[in-house]
């Protein structure tokens, strides 16, 4: 749980790519994960990677992204590099490690192997610096604003995403003394294979989850007591995020990318097969 | 005119046995502040219910009787409009607050009531100076003390600009100095005129600034008189188990033992005044 | 003959994502069947040092040992025999479709068997004041009645030792006082009871030895009648002693207690220095 404290702190630091409006990073981000459908040309995708690398270390999250993601690359791309090449169709003009019928590793293999995690890593990348530059709490009252005066749909949706990163930490908090409670009963969750730790899990989950029915009625009153109305037509929404022109820019870096990928796709540079 | 009428309201909660508030009635003028005691069960909370429309609106249950909370009746009126008249705070500080950050928890009713952007911005900063959170205004709640927590959950009600507050036994989750916190707070928006009502455990904070008590049992309303006298009721409290100030009970206790006390103390100053003159009385 | 039931040696914790020590150089005895308040603030280390008692946390640096053995190797479970912790809020335990499963759970995983767990519960309800209620829901139960439920499971561990944290939030004085009268006979039994609490009243009443911490640090520890009169290291603790406490000091300054005193004490104490002239 302090892992999403944790989030939600790095959202409301200060630079460039912090101040633009939230919403405008959702499009790009949008933008980066069709890029790696586009194209499969893992040099193109490095590059992109790399350019996203760059703007990380100018909004000062380099480190932070660094230390996430060099546990998350492997264990996400990792068994993919290892494992994709076993299925790779072998054809008797590939340059083999070993072939043995239905266990074949190829050069080529291994090359397409790593364009596939090289898609994986540029969605990766983006979708962890989207996270790490924007205050996702602003990002789902930017979004509510938006459903709810233009589009009419109860700000409810936006609401429930928010309170739950409220109550999550206090949840985290809630579970943890409950484990404690358990171990003090000698109930160890340790010991045991994995059906029958499983199975103490079960009366852990009670109390939880009585916690939380708990709440949820002391929060439906408390909804009530605060004027909130699922059916209003529209509400004020204090913070306000104009979109400014350094929106327009960032927003146009992303259609950027998608042109070039779609160009490099229609001159024939866009698949990995170029290489095999 | 009195800001809340209350004449013979009785309740029952919808699958409970017994109701659990009997034929109670009491005023309360603007500018009062009233101290509400009693032991479990006694229908505190259920009378904040009642008053901020709670019961019957959203809480189920056989409501007779009439309450008008500055007028309007509290059973007709949408919650949200009483809301704006009577702040409601309660218990478990964690459940009430619902946003990520204090910024967002005192502005999210304003929001819903749609007022423009400039009045909320005004009362946002009115209301972190009033309750000494500027400095903490976009931590997460999580972070918070216990009474840091309540303050907010004060300054959220505060935000509907309400004439009355209530304090449901606001600070019985907090340690002394949290409870210091929220109880200096009632204090200070007693100064500026609003009304308190405080539900507390703790008869010696009532002692301290409450101008009148009601003391309740059972659904009743057994006591609802200024608080001097219903603190010299010492035997009377202690049978409801209420644990009367020690001032009192000492003085009392000397009283039991065939010595004149005249009015009883209750603050510690009061009480050392009058053992002294006791003891050397010899 | 007193023994040390629980000893701790220079004991200093950090949580991982603090800097600083949350206890730190802590020393103290509890010997078999004391009845023993910690107070302080929330952030003074209370609880952080209590939870050592039964494994939950393991000292940074330090010795804690409990019966004997040296809680390091030691895990929970393993301690549930011999400390018994009953938790701040009941329905963070509570899971059991019936009060007699609650019960019989702490039991069941130690191993008892079938006739010493049912001769262990039937006693423990007794004790609690549940008797009874075997086959009654536990979330139909009062608040003040889960409370008992919670200290009952636990106790049905039989351990020599009894951590109870915050045993009143969220109940009024009468349910408080019946819940520390069943500990009170409890320790009469012969356990040994260890209370956290912010209740000066009820430490007063029950605590014959207080320990005050203040920012991860024993402020003080001894007798609660000398605790309570300690005004300025109690103030620095952020502790207000019960009023009697200062009532007797302004009227008899100085004067030595040998044991806590309540506001009857001090009424007679001064009729009877009235009738000798004083």
């Amino acid at each position: 749980m302090a892992f999403v404290l944790q989030m939600l702190e790095m959202g409301k630091r200060k630079s460039w790519f912090h101040s633009l409006n939230p919403n405008a990073k959702l499009i790009w981000w949008l933008f980066m994960i069709v890029v790696p459908i586009l194209v499969t040309n893992p040099f193109f995708l490095l590059a992109v990677t790399v350019a996203i690398w760059l703007m990380s270390i100018g909004a000062g999250i380099g480190k932070q992204m660094y230390k996430f993601l060099i546990v998350t690359y492997p264990i996400m791309v990792g068994f993919i590099v290892i494992l994709w090449p076993f299925f790779y169709a072998a054809t008797p003009d590939q340059h083999f490690l070993f072939n043995w019928s239905v266990f074949h590793y190829s050069l080529e293999g291994f090359i397409y192997a790593l364009a596939m995690g090289m898609r994986i890593v540029l969605a990766l990348t983006a979708c962890t610096f989207f996270v790490m530059t924007t205050d996702l709490m602003d990002l789902a009252s930017s979004l509510g604003e938006f459903l709810q005066n233009k589009l009419k749909i109860s700000y409810m949706y936006p609401l429930m995403i928010i309170s739950s990163f409220k109550f999550l930490p206090e949840l985290g908090g809630d579970y943890q003394t409950i484990v404690e409670s358990f171990k003090s009963r000698a109930m160890d969750l340790d010991k045991g294979s994995f059906a029958q730790r499983l199975k103490k899990y079960i009366p852990i989950a009670i109390p939880l989850i009585d916690s939380m029915l708990r709440r949820a009625t002391q929060i439906a009153i408390a909804l009530e007591l605060k004027a909130f109305n699922s059916a209003n037509k529209s509400r004020t929404f204090y913070r306000h995020h104009p979109f400014r022109w350094r929106d327009v820019v960032f927003m146009l870096l992303g259609v950027l990318t998608i042109v070039l990928s779609i160009l490099i796709k229609q001159l024939g540079w866009g698949a990995v097969e170029m290489y095999l | 005119m009195p800001i809340i009428e209350v004449e013979n309201v009785s309740f029952k909660y919808s699958e409970a046995k017994e109701q659990a508030l009997k034929g109670v009635s009491l005023t309360v003028e603007p500018g009062e502040f009233v101290g509400i005691i009693g032991p479990t069960g006694a229908g505190k909370s259920t009378l904040c219910w009642v008053l901020s429309g709670v019961i019957p609106q959203i809480i189920q249950g056989k409501l007779s009787g009439k309450v008008l909370v500055k007028g309007l009746p509290s059973n007709k009126t949408p919650v949200a409009t009483i809301s704006q008249v009577i702040g409601l705070v309660q218990q478990d500080a964690a459940a009430q607050l619902l946003m990520t950050d204090i910024e967002k928890e005192i502005v999210f009713p304003l929001e819903n009531l749609g007022l423009p952007r400039e009045e909320i911005d005004k009362r946002l900063n009115y209301i972190l100076d009033l309750v000494n959170l500027r400095s903490e205004r976009l931590r997460h709640p999580f972070y918070l003390s216990g009474g840091q927590k309540q303050r907010v959950a004060v300054a959220a009600a505060l935000a509907m600009e309400p004439e009355i507050l209530i304090l449901d036994e606001a600070t019985s989750e907090l340690d002394p100095i949290g409870a210091e916190e929220v109880h200096d707070l009632a204090y200070s928006l007693r100064k500026q005129g609003k009304t308190v009502l405080m539900v507390e455990h703790n008869i010696d904070e009532l002692a301290q600034v409450a101008d009148r008590v009601i003391v309740m049992d059972q659904g009743s309303i057994l006591m609802d008189a200024p608080i001097r006298k219903v603190l010299a009721q010492v035997d009377k409290l202690c049978e409801l188990g209420i644990y009367p100030p020690q001032v009192t009970q000492t003085a009392h206790a000397l009283q039991k033992l065939g010595v004149p006390v005249g009015e009883v103390p209750i603050t510690l100053e009061e009480a050392i005044d009058l053992l002294k003159r006791i003891s050397q009385d010899a | 003959m007193p023994e040390p039931i629980i000893q701790v040696d220079h004991l200093y914790y950090k949580y991982d994502t603090r800097d600083t020590y949350a206890v730190e150089d802590v020393n103290l005895t509890i010997e078999k069947g004391e009845f023993v308040a910690i107070i302080g603030q929330n952030g003074s280390g209370k609880t952080t040092m209590v939870k050592h008692f039964n494994g939950l946390h393991k000292p940074t640096k330090g010795r804690v040992i409990v019966e004997g053995k040296d809680t390091k190797d030691l895990l929970t479970s393993d301690l549930a025999r011999s400390v018994g912790y009953v938790f701040q809020n009941p329905d963070h335990q509570i899971f059991a479709e019936t009060v007699l499963d609650e019960v019989s759970f702490g039991p069941k995983n130690l191993g008892f068997s079938e006739e010493h767990i049912k001769e262990v519960v039937n006693k423990v309800l007794e004790e609690m004041a549940l008797s009874g209620k075997e086959e009654d829901m536990p979330f139909q139960l009062s608040r003040g009645q889960r409370q008992r439920l919670a200290v009952a499971s636990v106790l049905a561990m039989e351990p020599s030792i009894l951590i109870i944290d915050e045993p009143t939030t969220g109940q009024d004085w009468r349910e408080s006082i019946a819940l520390m009268e069943l500990v009170n006979e409890l320790n009469r039994k012969g356990h040994t009871c260890i209370v956290t609490t912010h209740n000066m009243n009820l430490v007063s009443l029950y605590a014959r030895r207080v320990i005050v911490m203040r920012q991860a640090k024993i402020a003080l520890d001894g007798p609660t009648q000398d605790v309570f009169r300690e005004v300025d290291e109690l103030r620095k603790a952020a502790i207000k002693p019960p009023d009697v406490y200062a009532l007797t000091e302004a009227i008899y300054p100085g004067i030595k207690l040998d044991k806590p005193i309540l506001p009857d004490d001090l009424a007679e104490l001064i009729i009877r220095n009235q009738k000798v002239g004083r």
